[in-house]
């Protein structure tokens, strides 16, 4: 990156948080100041808030469910995974690593006894 | 001109510790095994938590699992919540974390691989105003679909802080707390992304 275009970037990201009114008040000052006199920082700083608008517009999600039916749910399913038959099922799920576990010992057992078989070992 | 005055600061540090003080509250009430308490948590963090849920799937049903899950989850491990990052906070890196991991799961179905999947703005049918005519409302759901994909297209790191930025209550500062990294990062991010998306958008002659 060349010394010309770093002051350059600076400034678009000074744009850019001035969009969001996030530059502290006296960058923000500074901003505003050279608005005045910047026909082209003006336009690019038009853009960059009518991109975050447009950006605003298709995520904002068409209806929010209704919080307290949502809250009911949630409740049910916890109160679902306290019953005596989930902890039960919980517990009589055998871990994944348990499983590798005994199934390298077991290829490990197997390989040894057909080694000393043939005498190797 | 909107600009951060020192005034809007003061108000946001004044409202973040009285956000604290309720979340403080809220938690012990919680950890002493209060289920009203929790279900006043949820019926105030839903609409957020489904939102972002909604905002990176793009799908009514898919945001509303993981909206529960994350609940569900926050339930759990509520007992290990060190109060570092305020409720919601966390709140929001949970409901973030389990919608990109469902997102990268979806992504690998054959169904969504063919283009098939739900979440290409089908769901947001509902989103047209009641104001608007039909064609209207027609253009606005092609150019909302138009406007995601460009979002889509961007990379993962873009995506996530434009993602939080288009929520209006979210500050440089509170995006840079759920991702975890620096807040110049965060102001750099959204303006490379911002960047991208206006040269889309001028390609696409949307701008």
């Amino acid at each position: 990156m060349n010394t010309w275009t770093t002051p350059w970037r600076r400034q678009e990201r000074e744009l850019s948080a001035y969009a969001d009114a996030e530059l502290p008040s006296q960058e923000s000052g500074r901003v505003a100041e050279r608005l005045i006199f910047n026909a082209d920082a003006r336009g690019r700083l038009a853009a960059f808030r009518e991109a975050s608008r447009m950006v605003g517009a298709a995520l904002h999600p068409p209806a929010i469910p209704d919080a307290t039916e949502s809250s009911r749910q949630v409740l049910e399913h916890i109160a679902a995974a306290k019953t005596p038959a989930a902890i039960d099922r919980a517990r009589r799920r055998v871990s994944p690593v348990l499983v590798a576990s005994v199934g390298i010992l077991v290829t490990a057992g197997i390989a040894w006894a057909g080694l000393r078989k043939r005498g190797i070992v | 001109m909107p600009t951060r005055q020192p005034q809007l600061e003061v108000y946001r540090a004044a409202e973040d510790t009285a956000r604290r003080q309720v979340d403080a509250d809220l938690i012990s009430r919680l950890l002493d095994g209060d289920d009203s308490a929790f279900q006043q948590l949820v019926v105030e963090y839903h609409p957020l938590a489904y939102s972002l849920a909604f905002r990176v799937l793009s799908d009514r049903l898919d945001a509303e699992e993981v909206a529960q899950d994350a609940f569900v989850k926050i339930h759990t491990a509520l007992a290990g919540f060190r109060g570092e990052a305020s409720l919601k906070t966390w709140i929001l890196r949970i409901v973030l974390r389990l919608s990109l991991n469902r997102r990268r799961n979806r992504s690998r179905t054959s169904w969504h691989r063919l283009g098939l999947g739900s979440g290409d703005g089908e769901t947001t049918d509902m989103a047209a105003r009641p104001s608007e005519t039909p064609e209207a409302e027609c253009i606005s759901k092609d150019i909302h679909r138009i406007v995601r994909k460009q979002i889509d297209a961007l990379p993962v790191s873009l995506r996530d802080v434009i993602i939080l930025n288009s929520f209006e209550e979210l500050g440089y500062e509170e995006i840079a707390r759920v991702l975890e990294i620096p807040v110049g990062t965060v102001c750099s991010r959204i303006h490379t992304a911002r960047r991208r998306l206006v040269s889309a958008f001028r390609q696409l002659e949307l701008l």
